[in-house]
């Protein structure tokens, strides 16, 4: 029953070192509380992209090998999909022979190391314990302006979008032990809590994004003439069609 | 119109077909970018001289390559 799959994530070059981390950790629980398997998780570390994703053009790229149920990847595929510091997911099931192979050199490469595996977690976690501690300064301070009566409009807006996320996530989670969810749940209401953050730098990038699109073209002149200039617009629209289709396939 | 001449050019036999692979792996950037032209497209299989499975496998490794933005999918 249980498949082999190999899951190459990209998160966002926004977040930083211990974010990433704690995204890490969060996936990782996401594959373990769906009935999955980690065996390996690679972290490649930033590196640029191909092509700017949310005009981003680069990003952290990690890969997982897990096994599990069918349901862990559509699980898996609703979490990353919400989260929007995570650009990419790609899941891919390996069978037969192939499955075997890649385990042979999966355990060649590192003979697992599972303390600092479970360190990962623990540090994961840690880090999630932490978000609680900053998330809950800012709402009850919220609150306490709402009880003042005088700003009531911007505590509320303050607090929706902090509050909306948790609620989602918690049903899907609360299926797993206890505390898990718990714990989780601040370490998800960081994104959130984010997200207005990131939206600022995003603009900025678009509107330097036409310097680069210039330049671009500008350094391969000998190859192309000017028309590349204007298909670059278009060769931006592909990738979302592109994106559609190969993500339907790779469900198969 | 007649044809312009009789093709004489050797039969390419892609690396692949001769290792006779069993998977071509997403992740293997620099042995993709061997079977892409320079404008980003999957080269043919007249070209390439790979056998019908190993073209097969190269597409969709190429195509996940790409979603993946390990390959683009246009070079200007």
């Amino acid at each position: 029953m249980s498949q082999f799959y190999e899951i190459m994530t990209i998160i966002s070059p926004h977040e930083s070192e211990e974010d990433v981390e704690a995204i890490i950790g969060g996936l990782r629980q996401q594959l373990t509380t769906s009935g999955g398997d980690i065996i390996a998780v690679d972290v490649w570390g930033k590196r640029r992209l191909a092509y700017p994703i949310n005009k981003f053009d680069e990003g952290t790229y990690v890969l997982f090998h897990a096994e599990g149920p069918p349901n862990m990847v559509s699980d898996f595929r609703h979490h990353t999909r919400i989260r929007e510091s995570i650009l990419r997911e790609l899941v891919v099931k390996l069978d037969g022979p192939l499955a075997v192979a890649v385990r042979a050199k999966i355990e060649e490469q590192e003979p697992e190391d599972e303390a600092a595996v479970e360190a990962q977690i623990e540090a994961a976690e840690a880090r999630a314990v932490e978000k609680l501690a900053q998330v809950t300064a800012p709402v009850t301070d919220a609150t306490l302006a709402a009880a003042a009566g005088v700003e009531v409009v911007a505590a509320t807006e303050m607090e929706t979008p902090a509050e909306e996320t948790p609620a989602e996530e918690a049903p899907a989670e609360q299926d797993s032990g206890a505390e898990a969810p718990a714990e989780e749940a601040p370490a998800e209401e960081a994104p959130a809590e984010e997200a207005p953050a990131e939206e600022a730098p995003a603009e900025e990038a678009a509107a330097e994004g036409e310097a680069p699109v210039e330049e671009a073209p500008a350094e391969e002149d000998t190859a192309e003439e000017d028309a590349s200039a204007e298909e670059t617009d278009e060769a931006v629209k592909p990738v979302d069609a592109g994106d559609a289709g190969d993500t339907s396939d790779e469900e198969e | 119109m007649s044809k312009p001449f009789i093709r004489s050019r050797r039969k390419k036999i892609s690396k692949l077909t001769r290792s006779d692979a069993e998977y071509v792996d997403y992740k293997d950037v620099e042995l993709l970018k061997q079977y892409i032209d320079t404008r980003g497209k999957i080269l043919p299989r007249r070209i390439s001289g790979n056998s019908a499975r190993h073209q097969r496998m190269i597409t969709t490794a190429i195509k996940r390559a790409r979603f993946a933005a390990l390959l683009p999918y246009v070079i200007e």
